[in-house]
């Protein structure tokens, strides 16, 4: 059994290594002086960090530091997510809640929540710029939250059904039967014992929308998202190790943000 | 009594005690206040700022290739009651959300505008507001489509540009333009480019000895009608009406002689963005593609020689354009027309330049001064540079001596004009001299030899049966072997 | 009664009240406006509103669809096999054999930053791997396993080691979460009673962590069907059906893109209701 054990745990290893692979690749590609965005590497650089723009560049060979729409995309990103994130984890748990007790017409409820991840994104975005033109509606941030939230909370829905405590009612309607008061029940029974799922889902909500693409170009006005501003950047100028360099920027931030959150989880009781 | 207070201290306790320090619960509670002081500090230094008020607000749809921000700014700086309020999309979809909500967006650009107009949601402009817009200064083709391409082609051309017979009123004001026709690498294709001069044929691209190295754009519009044209250069097939136009019959014609192409394999690759397709250029995975004219720019760029063929049968012009949407708002009409018109000015035709599309309305004095008479000439005429090509190789790549002693052949294919022609962009004196024998010499030609050349254009139509054509492009490529 | 009761009472209907709003503002309202517009009459450029069933039919009947609508689920199918066989090891090991809270956040942790690099360029990194002149290449005609480069690139493999790249946390995150609900009593108490190994693997940890495995293959599978635009570049032009829903939306073809998406929409929704069924997480919620 030790073996086999040890098998699993090289297993894991290698896996991520393979998850890892790209990312290091971009990572290293960041350096490279000549503008391929391919192995070899030819010489080492960090112009595409931080080189002085002399003026006229096309955006692809501006350096990270100095584009400042790269910054403005970056900032649009962080807001959009964080803003679906959170509306993500509340409406996820409200609906997981609600969908447990017997309610009339469950089945279809749930199904209903459902279609906004199964109707194809193209559909999604262009139905949506039908309904804001017919009734005369400006989209702004809010247009893109909504529309990342209503793809994202099926996501999340599923994740909290998979998961859901079997007892959690038990303890409800026995601290009911105490005569605590809904609120007190949600806050100190339901909450604790949901707490993962709720983190789960926001966390999904998080990273789902961060690279949504597609619904979010539909409804977006100005810069948009990070993804949106390199996917349009791209369909019109050439890959160079710039974007390599933001990659790495972005991947180096988040691992700092998830270390400190890891960080902070891991100094709990649960061994979760 | 004694209950209920022990249940109040078990709530007031925290729930964790099991290791020194501070529990997670505070960690929580310090990080929720550190956000929540940040927050609060964003908030007030927004409120505290003066909010600008700009008299008038032009909304923009389109995506920074034709509109960059650079652009904005300069335009902002030289109006200031005008803000401009840019919406960047997917070059592919820009034209979906602009059809889709017309009231949306006033000013917008675009590459396919036939749905527009057929639509009729573009406001004209008069083209006396468009003073760049003249005889002799704009490229030939817009004043006088009827000179260069059979009737029913220039018919069509004329449809999407001019609101009237008399070309007296605008549908939009065009921005860029250029010639097209495919990017090769000449380390694997033993061909070269040499200015008015013919190189290859449209049917390299299935030539069996680059099976799996050709990339075709992923539309099916763009391939019919190249593939219709060297049928109809060759003729093999005749077509009743212009080969960007096709019947149903001509579609399904035309889609059988592809289906034998695309079932051997030959080609396996469809690209839509153009950052995809110099990436597989450049790492030399795809040798031939039917791709824009930069591509062969940037791969030379991540020093890889490639050229863009001169081909038999002739390049397609294209143009893209900025136009007003009737729905958009009217008090902005006269700023809208300004920055439309604006896109013809020096500050962003600089940009242009910089991928070598040319200006629509290229014959103005402060062009031609600002390029000097090499890089125009060079840029427009076909003529040669000043110094000879192995020279320009010293001056281009500094650190790489393995490409100074290189064949010409593949010298030629790694000039970059961002270098050599620097004083457009920032304002040194350009060189004098004469054209030398061994200059390099810019692909495709001058624009004579084009016009000579050109038998078809592609950009900003699309056919009247698009639902043929892209029902048959779907069939080709179900149709490759997995 | 006061309000806090009341609320109490409704709390069931009220709870979903938002987010039935939002689902109706932003999917039902929209497709109640795209579904009528699949039955126009498209004669281009413009939308003929009268009836025909011709999008769906011509669609349905056209020589090309069962080749598309093969690839497209086949694909997903087989990426969500894929993702399962490499993720369930994993999310397995995760939970059952690495001890320290600590190194399993930070291992989930892990998995997370790679995801948010944008798409467009980790996927053009694999060029440095899969390319003929990629590492993998490399490593296989130094080694001299193989005389001359594989086209790996632009083939389904490439496209099955992107998605796997790409949507194996998705399989991870849900088969991990269920598998941290197994009591471990169970599995100690079927080890005493002297079950075999597999058979407590099987009877308890894979059967209690089916909901999980059922989530991720949801997950996994709508994902891939999202993701159009890998297949088209680095499959060899293999055609799915996101795309051609995209290609013919892009090119104002509207009606045939919403009868496709209308046929693409009852599809995934009979998969998922087939896959919720059997995986039995229903089951679970609706325990009363």
């Amino acid at each position: 059994m030790k073996i086999l054990d040890n098998l699993l745990k090289i297993f894991v290893i290698v896996f991520i290594a393979f998850i890892y692979l790209p990312a290091f690749l971009v990572i290293l590609l960041s350096f490279e002086k000549s503008s391929s965005i391919a192995l070899p590497i030819t010489g080492f650089t960090l112009d595409w960090y931080i080189k002085k723009p002399v003026g006229y560049e096309t955006p692809a060979f501006i350096s990270l530091y100095y584009d400042h729409r790269f910054w403005d995309a970056l900032r649009n990103s962080v807001y959009v997510s964080f803003a679906t994130a959170l509306l993500t984890g509340l409406l996820v748990t409200a609906c997981a809640l609600a969908l447990r007790h017997r309610v009339r017409g469950r089945d279809v409820l749930f199904y209903v929540l459902l279609l906004g991840f199964i109707v194809p994104g193209v559909m999604m975005g262009l139905g949506n710029t039908f309904l804001y033109s017919m009734l005369g509606l400006e989209k702004s941030f809010w247009s893109v939250v909504l529309i990342n939230v209503a793809y994202i909370v099926p996501f999340g829905l599923i994740l909290m059904m998979a998961r859901f405590d079997p007892d959690l009612m038990e303890y409800e309607q026995a601290a009911g039967a105490l005569k605590a008061s809904p609120l007190n029940v949600f806050r100190t029974i339901t909450l604790p014992l949901i707490r993962w799922e709720v983190i789960s889902a926001t966390i999904f909500g998080f990273l789902l929308s961060w690279g949504e693409l597609i619904r979010t170009q539909f409804m977006l006005k100005g810069t948009g998202t990070l993804s949106v501003f390199i996917y349009t950047q791209l369909s019109v100028y050439p890959l160079t190790p710039k974007w390599y360099a933001a990659g790495t920027l972005i991947s180096v931030i988040a691992f700092i943000g998830l270390a400190i959150f890891a960080f902070i989880l891991s100094r709990g009781p649960r061994s979760q | 009594m004694e209950e209920s207070k022990e249940g109040e201290k078990y709530e007031k306790e925290p729930l964790i005690k099991d290791k020194k320090g501070l529990t997670r619960r505070q960690y929580l509670a310090i990080a929720g206040g550190a956000i929540a002081a940040a927050a609060a500090g964003v908030a007030a230094y927004y409120l505290t700022q003066p909010a600008p008020k700009p008299k008038k607000t032009i909304r923009y749809l389109g995506h920074p290739f034709w509109l960059p921000e650079d652009g904005i700014a300069e335009f902002e700086r030289t109006r200031p009651n005008v803000k401009v309020e840019a919406t960047y999309v997917d070059f592919y979809l820009v034209g979906e959300r602009q059809l889709a909500d017309p009231s949306s967006w006033d000013i917008g650009g675009s590459g396919r505008s036939r749905p527009l107009v057929t639509h009729k949601l573009l406001k004209e402009i008069p083209r006396e507001m468009a003073p760049r817009w003249q005889e002799g200064r704009a490229i030939d083709y817009f004043l006088h489509a009827d000179k260069y391409f059979p009737y029913e082609m220039a018919k069509r051309f004329d449809e999407l540009l001019w609101a009237d017979k008399e070309r007296t009123k605008l549908l939009g004001v065009p921005n860029m333009c250029g010639w097209e026709s495919q990017n090769y690498l000449p380390e694997y294709l033993p061909y070269e480019e040499k200015g008015d001069q013919v190189s290859m044929s449209f049917e390299e691209l299935w030539n069996p000895d680059w099976k799996g190295h050709v990339a075709l754009i992923d539309e099916g519009f763009d391939n019919f009608s190249r593939f219709a044209n060297y049928l109809d250069y060759h003729q093999q097939m005749t077509f009743s009406g212009p080969i960007s136009n096709l019947t149903p019959e001509e579609v399904k014609a035309v889609a059988e002689f592809m289906r034998p192409i695309f079932e051997s394999g030959q080609i396996k690759s469809f690209w839509s963005k153009y950052g995809d397709i110099v990436a597989m250029m450049s790492s030399k995975e795809i040798w031939l593609s039917v791709s824009w004219v930069p591509v062969s720019l940037d791969c030379r760029k991540a020093g890889v020689p490639a050229y863009h063929a001169t081909i038999v049968e002739g390049p397609c012009f294209w143009y893209n354009l900025s136009m007003l949407s009737k729905q958009g708002n009217p008090d902005v009409y006269n700023e809208a027309v300004d920055l439309a018109h604006f896109h013809l000015e020096l500050t962003i035709q600089k940009l242009y330049a910089k991928q070598l599309y040319t200006s629509c309305a290229p014959y103005w004095d402060d062009l031609k001064e600002a390029m000097g008479k090499e890089f125009f000439d060079w840029f427009h005429d076909g003529k040669a540079t000043y110094k000879p090509i192995d020279e320009i190789m010293k001056e281009i790549w500094p650190d790489k001596p393995e490409f100074w002693n290189l064949p010409e052949r593949l010298q030629n294919g790694l000039f970059l004009p961002e270098i050599y022609f620097k004083h457009f962009w920032t304002g040194e004196p350009p060189r004098t001299g004469t054209p030398h024998p061994r200059g390099n010499k810019r692909d495709l030609g001058s624009i004579a030899f084009k016009h000579q050349i050109t038998r078809w254009f592609l950009s900003p139509d699309l056919p009247d049966y698009n639902d043929e054509y892209v029902s048959k492009w779907e069939e080709l490529k179900a149709s490759i072997p997995v | 009664m006061n309000l806090q009761e009341i609320l109490a009472k409704h709390s069931k209907y009220l709870l979903l009240v938002p987010g039935l709003i939002i689902s109706l503002f932003v999917v039902i309202i929209p497709l109640a406006i795209l579904i009528p517009i699949s039955f126009y009459k498209y004669r281009f450029p413009y939308l003929i509103p009268e009836f025909t069933l011709d999008n769906y039919v011509k669609y349905l009947l056209s020589e090309r669809t069962g080749t598309i609508l093969l690839n497209t689920f086949g694909l997903s199918t087989l990426t969500c096999l894929v993702c399962f066989a490499v993720g369930y090891p994993f999310a397995y090991t995760l939970a059952f054999k690495i001890k320290s809270p600590k190194v399993r956040t930070y291992i989930t942790s892990l998995l997370m930053v790679p995801f948010l690099i944008d798409w467009s360029i980790r996927t053009v990194a694999w060029i440095s791997i899969l390319g003929e002149r990629g590492l993998v290449n490399y490593f296989l005609i130094t080694t001299g396993l193989s005389s001359t480069p594989q086209k790996l690139l632009f083939s389904p493999i490439a496209l099955i080691i992107i998605w796997l790249q790409t949507y194996t946390l998705f399989m991870i995150f849900p088969i991990y979460l269920a598998m941290q609900r197994i009591y471990p009593d169970y599995i100690w108490s079927a080890q005493l009673l002297r079950a075999p190994p597999h058979r407590v693997h099987y009877e308890i940890i894979f059967k209690l962590s089916r909901p999980g495995i059922v989530t991720g293959f949801i997950f996994v599978f709508v994902s891939t069907l999202g993701d159009f635009v890998t297949p088209s570049l680095w499959a060899g032009g293999i055609q799915t059906l996101g795309l051609s829903i995209a290609s013919y939306a892009g090119n104002y073809l509207w009606p045939q893109a919403a009868a496709m998406s209308s046929i693409m929409l009852i599809i995934t929704l009979a998969a998922l209701i087939v896959l919720i069924k059997v995986g039995g997480i229903k089951k679970l919620v609706y325990e009363r």
